[in-house]
């Protein structure tokens, strides 16, 4: 297979980073969009949040294919249970389906998943069910390939019984964060807001969020650089 | 091999049985038959039909869903759903439109390792009231180095809204997508036609997807489809990709295929919300032009198809950018023609003349 074919037959997977975080009366959900194939970047936008009932989102990372399908099955699971229960779904119950399927099909599904909701009886809640199907209920939670750069920055900036505004703003600067480290994650940023009084999805284009270390202004063209600089070295600024 | 150690696979299942025999010939030195790769590039754009104006428009109310009736229904185009046998492996008469290769049963199964290599670009118009769908493709079928087929179809026939571009193992292609079933079990066209019977109405894009991404994930990748998949229902126009694997992306425009990245680079550049139908087509065939020129696996002609609400234009070979350029003013000649001694037709079905006014038969 020549290298110019190997990354379109890749499995199409989302280097990512997904975050949830629990907040005074809700959870955020964040996620950054870039889906790649290989080295290529098969989606720039994508949505990895994914509703599974109108009070639980699920946000995916690892196999494009994997995720959507566990998404799909899941939801209807949750489809019927709701009916047959006569009330919307908690969140544990959401996630335990989701922990049975990626529990069960450990050994053919590669995928990290964050379930987060809300729900009248626990409020707010958090669970994450990384590789092999284990769950974990938690304050906040982070996957993907980008959440490795952001261990040390939750540990430091994390605070229990954030106001929604703190606790969004907190989800961003960490989702850029992530993307400004690693190379599988990039695009913008989608948040997803969960409280009882009903679900508010955010977008945060690049300009949203400020420049960290070392990064450069977003330019039109590397000639508009060149051109423009005076010194010998283009790419300093 | 007795009867007994032969496993039927379970119904719906697809046996590997002989993958181990396989690999026992290729270290014995048995030389693989080679794939057929169409090297492709498939586009699909969406678009808006009405110059974009100031405010953006309100969405109309949800129309009631309409019963399938035979008249309102539009035909499909006639090239892809008519079943003929030419293979264009003969000499083409020089000066004839190239046509579609169209193979039967047999010749299909004889070229299934053909591959396509596609692209398949597709785009959107605006998204608040946009008018259709546009899906462009190359047509060039390659075997290794070599082209197979110069004029193939990639744009396949999934129902009279809903067009189906395929990158990847033709056959394979081919198979999930058309009406031909070899490897795989369903097809989901017929399905979907099936599908159509049973609802009385017409069929939505999400349905072609689901069945697809779910057939696709059922056979782990191994099934090398990448389809670009754009139709016009009820709900609107829709533009989704599937990847070998099942995973479905769904955006405003999409390349896929070896020539995706060439073609991206087009729609990344020149495209626009809002986009007219024929600002749409021209974009779309400069990003498939672009494919066919800077893809070795791409090539040859390049296919629109525009869908619209109850309205399909197949453009099959819209731009013809590679002519062949040195053609024989003199044509063929074959000497030696073999001298015709004889003449007779004999008629298979005997035409049978019906008397009126005879006796009736008696007893």
């Amino acid at each position: 297979m020549d290298p110019s074919m190997a990354d379109l037959n890749s499995p199409h997977s989302m280097g990512t980073t997904i975050i949830g975080v629990t907040y005074d009366g809700g959870v955020i959900l964040g996620a950054d969009s870039r889906t790649s194939t290989g080295m290529y970047v098969a989606n720039r936008a994508s949505d990895k949040i994914t509703k599974l009932t109108d009070n639980v989102y699920l946000c995916r990372s690892g196999s494009a294919a994997d995720s959507q399908i566990v998404s799909d099955y899941v939801r209807y699971y949750l489809h019927q249970h709701t009916i047959q229960l006569g009330q919307p779904a908690t969140v544990k119950v959401a996630a335990n389906l989701v922990r049975l399927i990626s529990y069960n099909n450990k050994n053919m599904l590669q995928t990290g998943l964050i379930v987060g909701g809300w729900d009248k009886y626990n409020g707010g809640k958090i669970y994450g069910v990384p590789l092999g199907g284990t769950i974990i209920e938690q304050p906040f939670a982070i996957g993907g390939s980008g959440s490795t750069y952001l261990y040390g920055f939750f540990d430091q900036e994390w605070k229990d019984g954030m106001t929604k505004d703190e606790a969004e703003k907190l989800v961003v600067k960490a989702v850029s964060l992530a993307i400004a480290r690693d190379g599988a994650s990039g695009g913008f940023v989608r948040t997803v807001i969960i409280n009882s009084e009903g679900v508010t999805r955010n977008f945060y284009p690049g300009d949203a969020f400020p420049l960290w270390h070392e990064e450069l202004e977003p330019q039109n063209s590397l000639l508009d650089i060149l051109s423009s600089s005076s010194s010998s070295e283009p790419m300093v600024s | 091999m007795s009867k007994v150690a032969i496993d039927v696979p379970p119904k719906g299942g697809f046996s590997f049985d002989l993958c181990r025999r396989n690999e026992m010939l290729s270290k014995k030195g048995v030389q693989a038959p080679s794939f057929l790769k169409t090297g492709t590039t498939i586009v699909g754009l969406v678009f808006q039909s009405s110059a974009a104006t100031a405010a953006p428009p309100t969405l109309p109310p949800p129309p009631p869903l309409p019963l399938l009736k035979p008249s309102s229904a539009s035909p499909p185009p006639t090239i892809s759903t008519k079943i003929k046998t030419t293979l264009y492996f003969f000499v083409p008469i020089p000066g004839a439109q190239p046509h579609a290769v169209i193979l039967d049963v047999e010749e299909r199964w004889l070229l299934r390792h053909l591959r396509v290599p596609t692209r398949i670009l597709q785009r959107f118009g605006s998204k608040l009231s946009p008018d259709g769908v546009i899906l462009g493709a190359d047509t060039r079928a390659t075997e290794g180095p070599i082209v197979a087929d110069k004029n193939c179809e990639k744009i396949h026939f999934m129902a009279p809204n809903i067009y189906c571009c395929g990158a990847g193992t033709a056959a394979d292609t081919e198979a999930v997508t058309g009406i031909f079933n070899f490897n795989v079990l369903y097809m989901v066209s017929s399905q979907l036609k099936l599908h159509r019977y049973h609802t009385g109405r017409e069929s939505r894009v999400v349905t072609a997807l689901t069945l697809l991404k779910s057939h696709l994930f059922s056979y782990q990748g191994y099934v090398q489809a990448a389809l670009v998949l754009g139709g016009v229902d009820v709900t609107g126009p829709h533009l989704h990709t599937i990847y070998p694997h099942g995973s479905t992306d769904t955006l405003p425009f999409v390349t896929m295929g070896s020539g995706s990245l060439a073609a991206m680079a087009i729609f990344e550049s020149k495209y626009r919300e809002g986009l007219t139908r024929d600002e749409g087509v021209n974009l779309v065939t400069e990003a498939i032009c672009s494919g066919i020129f800077n893809d070795l696996g791409s090539g040859s002609n390049v296919d629109v198809c525009v869908i619209t609400k109850g309205n399909t234009d197949y453009l099959r070979n819209h731009k013809l950018p590679n002519p062949r350029t040195y053609v024989n003013a003199k044509g063929y000649s074959f000497t030696k023609k073999t001298e015709v001694l004889l003449t007779k037709i004999t008629p298979l079905r005997e035409k049978v003349e019906v008397i009126e006014g005879g006796d009736a038969m008696e007893e």
